[in-house]
Order: structure tokens, then C-alpha cells, then sequence
């Protein structure tokens, strides 16, 4: 496709300040037009324009004006004297429309994979169909090299910028720079070993490369165990991997034991170890008959495991529609409100996730123990763990940068499927196949972590929920793909903006950043009795920070608006002690204005 | 004036502590005020993590009045124990009112020192009591030498005539009505104050007819001059000619305070329409047995029914229902320009929380510690709230036992959750306030009215002691703490309101236009005549007692009305020192955790958690102050800045969650988790190898 030669002016974002619409045209649908799967996106576009009036919710005010279908976008211009004088929304992230025509006129109900809700009332029966049809053969466009990243070009970002931020080598060397007992094995450079990890993986210096692609060939997806977190204090190490091929004929592998002891004999002599298996005892020997299974204790010797269910996939993913179901009703009363809560079990996996970590970390921390922790495919649940039980114990991933690199490192590049993940959020009509929300779930756990420990995390809820949205729909390409050989096929690392060049920008980070940090040397425990944990939702006392409801100018996608949290961000107002907050955010950074100090003294009039 | 009843020596008690039992050996003791227990090593219970020490009440004592119940364990069988005891357990368990559990191991006890022990507690916390025998009465006497400072300090007692006119001139309400002493010496009625407030035009020689009944008593006028009134209903009555002599009453009452000056009156019948106390009663014992749990296995267990659990008690549904109420009348006030006339039949229940919870979100005044302690006074000691009966301190009924108050408290304690920088109190306060409904050397709640509390004030002494006993009022936090301690119960976010100096016209001015603000909706409050009519009769119908019940006529219209001022209101960003609403939807009515949760270990987050925010605030708030001082140095800064508030917050670096209590808990760092966690890692391993073994034979 001629999409290499798009010019970088395709997108609205450099178009002046007050766009009409004759010239909105003339920058978005000119000369060489990004084409889907052979198929134009005009093609696809059966209205341009018509008039039309946006309902965005209980708080905001409509806006009324010239709505327009792009490739990539739906807009809304309200004409040159209103602000803000443009509205847009990326078409990928609807997640389900709804059409109703009356008389002649027609609504069209948008259910974001943001969570938002919005209405568009919209002026004429043939308008409003051709512009339902065309958002909906618009926003399900699978092609990812046709997708808005690869046109994204921001002012003020250079491309290939941050892509070299957080790959496994960095956190080699800060590896190596404690122990000599691991490697950095690039046997996986081709992707042939293991087409979901990445090039470079870390390993014991005591296996090679060829030791590699026999245990790689004994698990599934070729996920053989690797180093995931190295705990210094302790000495001991998080490792990670798919279940182990043992199939019915309760098959071994010699090299996949050998890596294991290996693990062992490098952490200190009598070492113990432990294999955290993500399901339950039963499914993990169910698992058996279709080619899967689990160590046999025989062979292992030294490594013991533990079955700590967690739920993934459909039944994840059911409990996020429920959720939703819960937060969108208008009138909660308060006894609906508990029982469906309840019923949704959402917060029991947010409680099951924490506990499992906190066992992890707890193994590591307390019983000096070396930890293994797999599913079945290991690019779920697995993640969910091993990153959580870093950010417990690991005070650097705790920080701004060190955050994003557990991202990068642990979800990124260790090869969980965004794209299939993440390619319906809760509002879809269609039947889920792939999607679950396991990063959501994490990005919870996280949030629970913070609001448990409110100064110990360096990034606030803001950073959460950018990285939520960003993750179903975004114009950086940081999440596109399934794993970092896709990635490598479509060449997003050169042909697509980072989300991390975008967040680090100076002015964003500010809403992002948690005030009141302090850095804390220590494990961090949670507490995972439901009594403790809590509905992703605003608190009068947690971190939210407004985030300021207008968009900047030059990087619309990165104002996160909210901060109610997040499930029910779109159907409640923010919290009105944020205007509070705001102070406390003037007092905490140096960015102080006149008149905003909390004491009386402060008004003291100059004599 | 504290005396030993009995003892039992060499009592195990047990504490829980990383999910393994640890005992302390010590004595059991039984006074005329609490149960104690005297730890043998004296050392290991009284260490220094008890920054935020009670001076009245310790660690392991338990007031008589605080008990709630008691079990006993035989032969790992736990049964409630009351009455006469044929057989005496081995454990002794003993729930708290304010949640705290105790277990003490009576193994190793000689066994007639456990009859003694167990019987003694048993007789003395279940048993009924006079009045009389109250230990509040011993101890004023035993204590008389001690010079108690002056309640006016800590607030409005409400019990002279001159504390009623300033209130009325504090609230620009002495237009209207009038403060009257007709019932000095409870002449007229023993459930009335001494000294209340009518509106101006009411006969005095009206009061008496009926008792007091039938009265509208004033309780607050808003700045817009529209009051909130309440009124007991009249008896009930079958005799036609009686009922007719009522009718002609009330509408000789409804005559005089419907006329203007005054607004039209809406009444709000609280005994119908609304919750009963029955309601109150069995929402809270359940909830409680949430909280109250002998163990961890028992605490994790809890953990998958733990939302469905907290539903089925319904408590947060029904401070839901109260605060919805609050809202509503305020929408009258505020919005409707009408007086709210509070009916119930004693108006001392329901009249005293939703009238209380009102004026906290009204008026700011009562937003200070100075001012709730004063709204305390006012609407629930000297309003007549029955305390004595309410809490059952006397154990004479388990029925009158209705836990009104508390449930004012958490309503009040939703409003600082939801609002913190807008109260001068913090949750901490609350608590400890909750707390001290059960300490008998407090007056404050040991009284059903202000007559009972007058006539038994040492009256009857004869010769000597002839001058009125001295009793202690809650107010007077230095009684129960230290200085340094009192200073947890002082929100650092809150802002005083800026004082107006005569060279700041610019902030009267603004402070007129922020009361104004508010969506007052003048063209509704135009008097229709027919709506005066209905509301007329039905006001009598209600008073009559034929209470044609659910004939809210305007229900529907309310409703929207109430959305409206409620949504306008939400819209805006809030004033600390103006109106202040709570959020309602049903995922904002959270659990007290301070109060339910302190004393379970596992609720709580090591160095983490709300008190670690604040404490960072305060630091960050102070550095800010410093800094402020350095510039303003030469103009030597008339204020003193309190840098030392909260010292104690800042002095511990790790610090828990649920702060200041959870103290009994030794400080670990380890984590908590379930007992199915890495404790419970033997069965697990039992679990795989079994599994193995099954793999084996398999293979086999």
C-alpha cells in the first residue's frame, strides 16, 4: 500500500486554529489516501457531513455543529467563534453504535472503549444512517498498518523517539551490575525460538543457547523460563515461562529441568523454589489432555508448586461488561448497587491478583526463595503477577520511568496480546473471542497499590488512566500488535510515534505525576481484604489530580479529562474537592500562583 | 470512687498476631466502672506506641457500659453466656461496643476464682440498674474536689435562657421567635428543656395544654429566615370530642406561624414516612457482626460474602435514606423558601438526627469542633434524645436499645469523607466521640432529658453535700487526652473562614454573594392558596393520628425538584464555609473503616493508607507556612502558626492505616494475607504431592 508516502500534513492536528470545514477537507482527504486492505477509506465513507449536536454527558455542555466522517476520525467543528473550535474522536475507539431515526432527524449512541458514553443528534434520516454505517466499517478496520499511528505525526516529536527507552538490555545491565550468574541471550533474535518474546531475553549464564531452544521446544508458545525480575536485596529471582508440554504421555525435558536447577544452584546453595501456577490444581491437570500440564514434582527437584486460580479470559472479560452494566445505570440505589457489585466479581479478581503477587513477593522477600510463575500460555495472567509483585518489592519500578519500563518490559515486549486483548472494551455487542481486560485488571491492582500507599508510587492515577485508553485506542503505536515480532513485520518502532515520548513531554507529565511521592525503599504490602480494597472510582483524599478538561492544542489524545476514576468517570461528575487538590498540587510543585496559598495569612494585603 | 468487685489471677489473654495465638498472662479484675486486665509484665502492654493513649480508658479495659456481649467457650463450643451459670467456660470472649474483641483463657485460673470472675462480669454488665447506681454518680462524688473546667469553653450548653438568644441572634432568627422559660423548673414538662424557642405570636399559656405536645419548637433559622421547627405529636385519641378539641388546637397553632412574617410550612412527618427505629436497630446488629470476629480464619472466610453481607445489613442504605432527607428539607429551605416543621412523637429520635444533620450541612458554624459540640448539645442532650434508654446503659430494655446517634455520627463522619477541608474535626474525633458514649464518668450521655439529669444531680444529698454534684461533660477532651494526643482530633485541612475586617469590605461583599448563590427559586414559594389548604389538613391529619399514610400528594413533583437543587448544587464547586451536600449514588456511602475496622489486624496497610496522605500534606502545608513566614518577617505576622499540629502524625514514619487505633497490634511488617496463603503452604505442598502420587500411579 502507498501508505509510506503519506504526507505528514494528513493529520487535522497542524490544521489553524479555527478550521472550516472546506479546508478540514481539502488537509485530511487529499492526493494519496490511506487505503484499507486495497479498499479506499472515501470508499468507506458514505456521508461527509451533516449538522448535528453532541451530548457528552451529564456535566458538559452540548455542542452543535458540522459533523464529518474522516479515515481516521469523526469531528465535530462548531463553528470558528466556539470553543473549543473542534471536537474529535478516534474512530477506533468505538466500541459499539446505536442508531435511532424519528421524524427526520436520527441519533446515534457511541459507546467508547474509554468507557464514555456520547450521543450525536444528528439532522436528517439518510445522514444519520450513511454516518452510522461509516463509523462502523470504519472503526472495526483490522489492517494495523492502516491505522491512525502510522499518520500520527505530532508537532514537537521526532519519530524513533523512546523506542530505545526500555528494552530488556537496559535492564540487563542493571542486572549484571549485582550478580554474574545471568546472561543475556540473543538466541531468540529471528523470533524462532519464541515468537512472543522478544530478541533478547535473560537466562542463567549456566544454560546456552542450544539448552534454550530445547526447553523452548517443551513449552508451549516456545515460552521457556526466563528471568523476569532480579530482587537484589535477597539474592533471589522472578521467573516467568508457558506451561510445560507434558502432555498425557507425561512427556520431559531434560534441558528445561537443567535450566530450572541451574536457577537453583545460581541463587545460593539449597535454594528452594517455587512454580506459581496460575490455575487451579484441577484445570492445570485437565490441561494434560490437550498437550499441556505442569512440572511433575520428580522431576524437578527443589522447585515446588502452588496452584493460585485466576480468572482470564471469557469469564474476565464477562465480569468487565457486567461492571459496566453496573456503573452505566442512571439510578443506583444504594441496595442494587452492593449486590451487583458483588455480582460482577470484579473486585474479587482485583483480589485474587494482589494476594497472588503479594505471595510471590512474599517468596521472594520472606522465604528467600527463587519463583516461577506460569498459566497456560503465560502471556496472561503470568504478566499480571510477575509485574505486580515488582512493583511490591522493586522501589524503581515505582518511579515515573521506572514504571514505564516495567510496562515496556513486562507487558510490551514479554508478548501480551494487546491487539486481540484489547480490541473490544466492555460496551461491544459482538461475542468476545480474544478480548479480556487483563491489563485493566492490572492497571487496577496498581491503582489499589497507590491509593493503599498514597505517597509511594511516583505516577499518579492520571498515568493509569492514560495508559488504560491508550491501550484499546490510540494514535501512538506503543500497544499495537500482539508481540514484538509483529511489531518488527510492521515496523512500528520507525513508522509510528511512542506513547512514552508523548507522556514524558513536560506539560503532560504534570498530570501525571502523583504530588505527594516520596520515594520508599521498602516493600510495599498491600492489604487484599475486600474491606480494604475499592471500586476504581474518585476519592475525595486519593491522587486525583484534575487533569484540565481542555485538550492542549497540538496533542488532543493525551488530555485524560477525568478524575473519578475510572469506572465511573463518564456517568459522575469529578469530585468537587479537587479544586482542593488543585491547591495541593500548586503547593507540592513549584508552578505556585498568586493568591493560591491555603493559609489566611497568606491574603494578608502588602502595606 | 472506683471499686474492686472481684478478681481472678493467672488469666491467659489471648492476641492475635500473624495469624498465631499469643497469650499474656495476667489478672482480671471487675470494678464498679470496667473490666481490666493487668498484664503481669507490665512492660510488654504498656509500651511506647501508645502515643494516642486514652487516659480514662486503657488498652484492656472495657467500661461495664461497653460491653455488649459475652461468650463463653466449653469444649471448643461457643455459647452467650447470661444469667446464672450451672457450668463455667474455659475461654471467656467478651464484644466491645466499639468493636474491640477480647479472649480471655481462663485454663489455667483457679477455679473458683473463675465462678467469681465470670459471674461477677456477667452480673454486672447484663444485669438491670438503677439509675441511681450509676457509677457517674460515685465517681462525682469521689471527684468532687476536682476543679472541672467550665463547659462554656468547649461549647453552648444550651441550658440558661442566654445561651437560646444568642443562638437566636446568631442565626438572625430572633425576628421571629422567641425564647421562653415557661417550663423552668419542669413545671410544665419533664421532657422539655428548661428554656426553648417558639415562634413570637404563640401564646405562652399554650405550652402546657398538652404537655408540650402540639408546640412547633424551634431548632435553626436559615439566613434566607426560613426556620426549621419540630414538634411531638398529640397523644392519640378514640374520643371524637377530644379529637375536636385537638383539631381546633393545632389549627389555632397552624394559624399564628403560618401568618406572615412567616414562611408557608411544610411538615415532615418523621414517624410515618420515613425510617423506624426498629429499622435502625436491626440494620446496625447485623452490620456489626461484620466487625466483630473471634478470628482470622473467621475474618477471611467473611471475605466472598463480604458486599452481600454489607447490603443485607442494610446500614449504609439507610444513611443513605437520612442524608437523602437532609437533602430534601434543605431544598425546602433553601430552595422552596419554606419553614420545615419536623413531626415525630417524642421528637427526640429522628427529629434529633435529620434536624442535626441539616444544620452541619447548612451552616459552617456547626462545621467547628466549638460549633457540633454546641449542635450536640442543643438538638440531642438538651433536645431530649434518650440516651439512657438508647444506649442501655441501664440493661433495663434491649429493646429501647436503638443506635440513633451513632447513626448521626457516621452520617456526619460521610460528610468529612467526602468533604475533608470543610470540617475543623477529623474522623478521629468521631471515633473517639462514638467511643465515649460508654465512659461513665461523663454526664453527657448518661441522661434520658435535661430534667432527669437536674433532678438527680445530687439533690437528695443530705448535710454535707448539699451543693449540686459536679459532673464532667464530654466536651472537655483533656480529660480523656493528652494535649499532644488532643491534637489528632484537629483536621490540618481545614480553613477557618476569613475573618471580615473592616478594610476587607471587598470580602462582605463577597461573602453576601456566595450565600446568594445558591439556586433560590423565589417564584415557586408564591403562596397558593389550595396548596396552604392541603398542606393544612394534612398537617392535622397527621397530628390527629388518622394518618392516612403515603398521602404525599406532591411526591412526584418533590422528586424533580429535589434533583434539581441537588444537580445545580453539584455543579458548582463547593464552598467550605456555605452549603455543603454529600454525594449520595450508592457508591459514595462507604464504610466508617476507622471506626469498624481499627482493631482487625488484617485491615490494615503498613505505612500506607489516608493518614499517610495528610501527614505528607501537613509536612508539605508547613513548609509552605515556613516559608510564608520568612516573607512576611518583616511585617511580623500577627498570626501564630501552629507548626507543631500533629507532630505525631510526622514522628513515625510507618505508619497504619487505621491510625491512631490498631494499636494492640505489634508492629511487623510482614504482610497480611489469607490463611490460604503462604502460612497454609503445607496443605498446598500435601495438595501437589497427592497429585504426584496420583501422576505415579498413572504412569503405573
Amino acid at each position: 500500500a502507498g501508505v509510506a508516502s503519506c504526507p505528514a500534513n494528513s493529520c487535522p492536528f497542524r490544521s489553524p486554529r479555527s478550521p472550516r470545514l472546506t479546508l478540514l477537507e481539502s488537509v485530511l482527504l487529499p492526493g494519496p489516501r490511506p487505503t484499507a486492505g486495497g479498499m479506499e477509506f472515501s470508499e468507506l465513507i458514505r456521508t461527509g457531513q451533516a449538522q448535528a449536536e453532541l451530548l457528552r454527558g451529564p456535566e458538559m455542555p452540548p455542542l452543535r455543529g458540522t459533523l464529518c466522517v474522516t479515515g481516521h476520525h469523526l469531528l465535530l467543528s462548531p463553528g470558528p467563534q466556539a470553543t473549543p473550535d473542534l471536537w474529535l474522536l478516534l474512530l477506533r475507539s468505538v466500541d459499539s453504535i446505536e442508531k435511532r431515526v424519528a421524524g427526520d432527524a436520527g441519533t446515534i449512541t457511541l459507546r467508547c472503549k474509554d468507557l464514555r458514553v456520547l450521543q450525536l443528534d444528528i439532522e436528517g434520516v439518510e445522514a444519520t444512517l450513511d454516518i452510522a454505517r461509516s463509523i462502523e466499517a470504519l472503526s472495526s478496520l483490522e489492517s494495523v498498518i492502516t491505522s491512525f499511528p502510522f499518520f500520527y505525526r505530532p508537532k514537537g516529536l521526532r519519530l524513533g523517539e523512546a523506542w530505545h527507552f526500555h528494552p530488556p538490555e537496559r535492564y540487563y545491565k542493571r542486572i549484571a551490575r549485582e550478580t554474574r550468574a545471568w546472561r543475556l541471550s540473543e538466541a531468540n533474535e529471528d523470533f524462532s525460538l519464541c515468537p512472543s518474546y522478544p530478541r533478547a531475553v535473560i537466562v542463567p549464564r549456566a544454560v546456552d543457547d542450544d539448552a534454550l531452544a530445547r526447553s523452548a521446544r517443551f513449552r508451549q508458545g516456545g515460552r521457556f523460563p526466563v528471568l523476569s525480575y532480579y530482587h537484589a536485596p535477597r539474592g533471589t529471582v522472578l521467573l516467568r515461562s508457558s506451561q510445560p508440554l507434558t502432555g498425557p504421555q507425561k512427556l520431559r525435558c531434560a534441558e528445561d529441568e537443567e535450566l530450572l536447577r541451574a536457577v537453583l544452584a545460581e541463587a545460593r546453595p539449597g535454594a528452594r523454589g517455587f512454580i506459581v501456577d496460575t490455575r487451579s490444581a484441577q484445570a492445570a491437570k485437565q490441561a494434560r489432555m490437550t498437550g499441556g500440564g505442569t512440572e511433575a514434582k520428580a522431576a524437578y527437584p527443589g522447585w515446588k508448586r502452588l496452584h493460585r486460580p485466576l480468572e482470564r479470559g471469557r469469564p474476565l472479560q464477562e465480569s468487565f461488561v457486567r461492571l459496566m452494566e453496573a456503573c452505566g445505570d442512571p439510578e443506583q440505589s444504594m441496595d442494587r448497587w452492593l449486590s451487583r457489585l458483588d455480582g460482577c466479581r470484579w473486585l474479587s479478581h482485583v483480589k485474587e491478583a494482589l494476594s497472588t503477587a503479594c505471595l510471590a513477593a512474599q517468596g521472594m522477600e520472606w522465604e528467600g526463595a527463587c519463583i516461577l510463575v506460569h498459566g497456560a500460555e503465560g502471556t496472561d495472567s503470568t504478566l499480571l503477577v510477575t509485574s505486580l509483585a515488582q512493583l511490591i518489592l522493586d522501589p524503581l519500578s515505582r518511579t515515573m520511568a521506572g514504571f514505564q519500563e516495567l510496562i515496556e518490559r513486562e507487558w510490551i515486549q514479554a508478548g501480551h496480546p494487546f491487539q486481540l486483548r484489547c480490541a473490544h472494551s466492555a460496551f461491544s455487542h459482538t461475542r468476545p473471542k480474544h478480548e479480556a481486560p487483563i491489563f485493566l485488571l492490572f492497571l487496577d491492582c496498581v491503582w489499589q497499590l497507590g491509593r493503599q500507599f498514597p505517597l509511594s508510587l511516583e505516577f499518579g492515577e492520571g498515568m493509569l488512566l492514560a495508559l488504560f485508553d491508550h491501550s484499546y485506542a490510540s494514535p501512538f503505536g506503543t500497544f499495537l500488535c500482539n508481540s514484538e515480532k509483529e511489531r518488527c513485520l510492521c515496523e512500528v518502532r520507525t513508522r509510528t510515534h511512542s506513547l512514552w515520548s508523548g507522556l514524558n513531554q513536560p506539560k503532560e507529565q504534570r498530570k501525571l505525576r502523583n504530588p505527594l511521592y516520596v520515594p520508599n525503599p521498602l516493600a510495599i504490602w498491600p492489604s487484599v481484604e475486600p474491606q480494604s480494597l475499592r471500586l476504581w472510582q474518585g476519592d475525595p483524599l486519593s491522587l486525583l489530580l484534575p487533569g484540565g478538561v481542555l485538550p492542549s492544542a497540538q496533542l488532543p489524545y493525551l488530555s485524560s479529562s477525568s478524575s473519578s476514576g475510572l469506572f465511573l468517570r463518564w456517568t459522575h461528575p469529578p469530585e468537587p474537592s479537587e479544586v482542593a487538590w488543585e491547591k495541593v498540587w500548586q503547593i507540592a510543585t513549584d508552578q505556585k500562583t498568586e493568591g493560591s496559598q491555603p493559609t489566611d495569612s497568606a491574603s494578608q494585603p502588602q502595606p | 470512687g472506683e471499686q474492686l468487685l472481684c478478681e481472678a489471677s493467672t488469666v491467659l489473654k489471648c492476641v492475635q498476631e500473624d495469624s498465631c495465638q499469643r497469650g499474656i498472662y495476667g489478672r482480671l479484675v471487675c470494678t464498679d466502672f470496667k473490666i481490666a486486665f493487668l498484664g503481669d509484665d507490665e512492660s510488654a502492654l504498656d509500651n511506647d506506641e501508645t502515643q494516642f493513649k486514652n487516659k480514662v480508658i486503657g488498652e484492656n479495659d472495657i467500661t461495664l457500659h461497653c460491653v455488649d456481649q459475652i461468650y463463653g467457650v466449653f469444649d471448643e463450643k461457643k455459647k452467650t453466656l447470661f444469667g446464672q451459670l450451672k457450668k463455667y467456660p474455659e475461654k471467656l470472649i467478651i464484644h466491645c461496643k466499639d468493636l474491640r474483641v477480647f479472649h480471655f483463657c481462663l485454663r489455667y485460673t483457679k477455679e473458683e476464682e473463675v465462678k467469681r470472675i465470670v459471674s461477677g462480669i456477667i452480673h454486672h454488665t447484663q444485669a438491670p440498674k438503677l439509675l441511681k447506681r450509676l457509677f457517674l454518680f460515685s465517681y462525682a462524688t469521689a471527684a468532687q474536689n476536682h476543679t472541672a473546667t467550665d463547659p462554656k469553653n468547649h461549647a453552648v450548653m444550651f441550658d440558661t435562657l442566654q445561651d437560646w438568644c444568642w443562638e437566636l441572634e446568631r442565626t438572625k432568627g430572633n425576628m421571629k421567635y422567641k425564647a421562653v422559660s415557661v417550663n423552668e423548673g419542669y413545671k410544665v414538662c419533664e421532657r422539655l428543656p428548661a428554656y426553648f424557642v417558639v415562634p413570637t405570636p404563640l401564646p405562652e399559656e399554650d405550652v402546657p395544654r398538652f404537655h408540650g405536645h402540639g408546640i412547633p419548637i424551634w431548632c435553626w433559622s436559615c439566613h434566607s429566615g426560613c426556620a426549621l421547627l419540630k414538634m411531638s405529636a398529640l397523644p392519640k385519641e378514640q374520643d371524637d370530642g377530644v379529637l375536636q378539641i385537638q383539631k381546633n388546637f393545632l389549627d389555632g397553632i397552624y394559624k399564628t406561624i403560618h401568618r406572615p412574617p412567616y414562611e408557608i410550612v411544610k411538615t415532615e412527618d418523621l414517624s410515618s414516612n420515613f425510617l423506624s427505629l426498629q429499622e435502625i436497630q436491626t440494620a446496625y446488629s447485623k452490620f456489626k457482626q461484620l466487625f466483630l470476629i473471634d478470628n482470622s480464619t473467621e475474618f477471611w472466610d467473611t471475605d466472598i460474602k463480604w458486599f452481600s453481607l454489607l447490603e443485607s445489613s442494610s446500614w449504609l442504605d439507610i444513611i443513605r435514606r437520612c442524608l437523602k432527607k437532609a437533602i430534601e428539607i434543605i431544598e425546602c429551605l433553601e430552595a422552596q423558601n419554606m419553614n420545615v416543621l419536623l413531626l415525630e412523637e417524642n421528637a427526640s429520635d429522628l427529629c434529633c438526627l435529620v434536624s442535626s444533620l441539616v444544620q452541619v450541612m447548612m451552616d459552617p458554624h456547626c462545621r467547628t469542633r466549638f460549633g457540633f459540640q454546641s449542635l450536640v448539645q442543643k438538638e440531642w442532650i438538651v433536645g431530649g434524645h434518650c440516651f439512657l434508654d438508647r444506649c442501655n446503659h441501664l440493661r433495663q430494655s434491649d429493646k429501647e436499645e436503638v443506635p440513633v446517634f451513632l447513626l448521626f455520627l457516621d452520617c456526619v463522619w460521610q460528610l468529612v469523607h467526602q468533604h475533608p477541608p470543610a470540617f475543623e474535626f477529623t474522623e478521629t474525633y468521631l471515633t473517639v466521640l462514638s467511643d465515649s458514649l460508654y465512659i461513665p464518668i461523663f454526664s453527657t450521655f448518661f441522661f434520658n432529658s435535661p430534667h432527669q439529669k437536674d433532678t438527680n444531680m445530687g439533690r437528695e444529698g443530705q448535710g454535707a453535700q448539699s451543693k449540686p454534684l459536679n459532673l464532667l461533660t464530654v466536651w472537655d477532651w483533656s480529660v480523656q487526652f493528652e494535649p499532644k494526643a488532643q491534637t489528632l482530633l484537629k483536621n490540618p485541612l481545614y480553613v477557618e473562614k476569613p475573618k471580615l475586617d473592616k478594610g476587607q469590605r471587598k470580602g462582605t461583599h463577597f461573602k453576601h454573594q456566595r450565600q446568594l448563590s445558591l439556586p433560590l427559586t423565589q417564584s415557586k414559594s408564591s403562596p397558593k392558596r389550595g396548596f396552604f389548604r392541603e398542606e393544612t389538613d394534612h398537617l392535622i391529619k397527621n397530628l390527629l393520628g388518622k394518618r392516612i399514610s403515603k398521602l404525599i400528594n406532591s411526591s412526584e413533583e418533590l422528586q424533580d425538584n429535589f434533583r434539581e437543587f441537588y444537580d445545580s448544587w453539584r455543579s458548582k464547586p463547593p464552598n467550605y464555609h456555605g452549603l455543603l451536600l454529600p454525594h449520595i449514588e450508592g457508591p459514595e456511602i462507604k464504610v466508617w473503616a476507622q471506626r469498624y475496622l481499627r482493631w482487625i489486624p488484617e485491615a490494615q496497610i503498613l505505612g500506607g493508607g489516608r493518614v499517610a496522605t495528610l501527614s505528607k500534606l501537613l509536612e508539605t502545608m508547613e513548609e509552605v507556612q515556613r516559608l510564608q513566614e520568612k516573607i512576611e518577617e518583616r511585617h511580623h505576622s500577627q498570626e501564630a502558626l501552629q507548626a507543631e499540629a500533629a507532630s505525631l502524625l510526622r514522628t513515625s514514619a510507618r505508619l497504619s492505616s487505621l491510625f491512631p487505633f490498631a494499636l494492640l497490634q505489634r508492629h511487623s511488617s510482614k504482610p497480611v494475607l489469607p490463611t490460604s496463603g503462604w502460612k497454609a503452604l503445607g496443605d498446598e505442598e500435601d495438595l501437589a504431592k497427592r497429585e504426584d502420587e496420583f501422576v505415579d500411579l498413572g504412569d503405573v
